[in-house]
């Protein structure tokens, strides 16, 4: 049992590494059409991301990312956990972590579900919500995780501050861009960088920066990859599934933008 | 009234039956799929990604800096290795690869590493059949036989000569019907 546990592990990070159309793609003789089956199709891939996604978030969280030594427990759920010997303090820090550890890989998942199927919606390709939840489950629980762990790991470990700034360089001119195509005149608390240029990445940084672009792109191909397989669109439809996604980074900050304005 | 010999009867049905069974067996078609455009994309994608990795080896100021040089040739290595890999199994996958066509069925039979696959589908239970080739395709000489497409399909890809395998594939599903 284990053996087998363990091989299907190993099977699910080959395919996920040379054979990603292996891992995306959905069996379409063995999901049901009724309204019953797709409600329980859609549980079960639920089932399947909430796996992961605590597979993701415990680790981290264990390793002390995103706890707050200051924070205490309400009242409240100090009383319930105290009843049972747990320290209601360090349960608390441990919870509100893994609560905020989950949450960015969470809000990227809902939005990649949303800008993917409505991009196969808008180019008529879709074969429905299941086959797009499937895709995004599989795809997040393996690229989108990896992508993150590697801005955790560009974010809080020594050695790749070289590679730290150049991403955060990358996403100022990035955030830049789009204030300057709207004219909203704003600026961003690091101040506008003059160039993307940066004095020196350690080995460490340029191997986490390749890392980084491979995931981000892996991510980007198995959206292709589930149109094309999943939703049986054309190559041009299922390319322009993925830039809908790619260009949800633009909309949120179009969106924020104009939301700052006009408040 | 005239009674059988029930053992000359039923001998003579198994006989039958065995006979049938063979028919049925007769291999009409065994072909391997064909490895030439997996190793045509394999051979580009060497070309492409050394020669772009020589490229940012040679010119270590091209991206502005020589660390951002540096990554850009560590992240086309690792693309180029990755699609080696990725194409080098797919190749080893089809030689390892058969297609079996019979009179009751057609198969698709895959061993490797001690490991057996073995996926068919009985032709009068083929309810749809098709060959597709793109221009690509039709230039090298290949293409893909899909079967029951939406319902427990079967695809049978980079088929060498796909018009002679589709007819014997059509013929057999005609004469199931």
């Amino acid at each position: 049992m284990a053996v087998r546990g363990v091989g299907a592990i190993v099977r699910g990070a080959f395919d996920a590494i040379f054979r990603p159309h292996r891992f995306v793609e959905f069996q379409t003789d063995s999901y049901g059409a009724s309204r019953l089956g797709v409600i329980r199709q859609l549980g079960s891939l639920l089932g399947v991301y909430l796996v992961n996604l605590v597979a993701y978030a415990i680790p981290l969280t264990l390793a002390g990312i995103g706890i707050q030594s200051s924070q205490r427990a309400p009242a409240g759920f100090a009383d319930v956990v105290s009843s049972y010997g747990i320290d209601a303090t360090a349960s608390w820090q441990l919870l509100v972590a893994f609560v905020q550890n989950s949450l960015f890989i969470s809000i990227a998942t809902a939005i990649t579900l949303v800008t993917f199927h409505v991009g196969v919606l808008i180019v008529r390709d879709s074969q429905g919500i299941v086959q797009s939840m499937h895709t995004v489950v599989y795809t997040t629980s393996a690229y989108l995780v990896a992508t993150f762990s590697a801005v955790w790991y560009l974010t809080n470990q020594a050695g790749v501050s070289g590679a730290r700034q150049l991403v955060r360089t990358l996403q100022a001119a990035f955030v830049y861009a789009i204030i300057d195509a709207l004219g909203a005149g704003l600026e961003l608390p690091g101040g506008r960088p003059n160039s993307l240029g940066v004095e020196t990445i350690s080995t460490q940084g340029q191997w986490i920066l390749a890392i980084l672009t491979l995931t981000l792109l892996y991510y980007l191909f198995s959206l292709y990859l589930g149109a094309r397989i999943n939703h049986r669109a054309t190559r041009s439809n299922a390319v322009i599934a993925v830039i809908a996604v790619a260009l949800s980074p633009v909309v949120y900050v179009t969106g924020s933008i104009i939301t700052y304005i006009i408040a | 009234m005239a009674r059988q010999d029930p053992q000359t009867s039923n001998g003579a049905s198994e006989s039958t039956t065995a006979d049938q069974s063979d028919d049925r067996d007769e291999i009409i078609l065994r072909t391997n799929p064909t490895t030439r455009p997996t190793l045509i994309r394999l051979g580009v994608v060497l070309l492409l990604s050394l020669g772009v990795f020589g490229y940012l080896q040679l010119n270590p100021e091209a991206l502005g800096s020589s660390d951002i040089t540096n990554t850009a040739a560590l992240i086309i290595l690792l693309l180029g290795l990755i699609l080696t890999v990725r194409f080098l199994i797919r190749t080893i996958v089809l030689v390892r690869t058969t297609y079996v066509v019979t009179r009751s069925r057609v198969e698709q039979q895959y061993e490797l590493l001690f490991r057996t696959h073995s996926k068919g589908i009985r032709f009068d239970k083929v309810r749809s059949h098709e060959l597709s080739q793109n221009r690509i395709q039709t230039i090298l000489g290949y293409g893909t036989i899909s079967m029951n497409r939406g319902l427990g399909p079967l695809r049978l890809e980079n088929v060498d000569e796909p018009e002679t395998v589709y007819e014997a594939i059509r013929t057999c599903a005609q004469r199931a019907e």
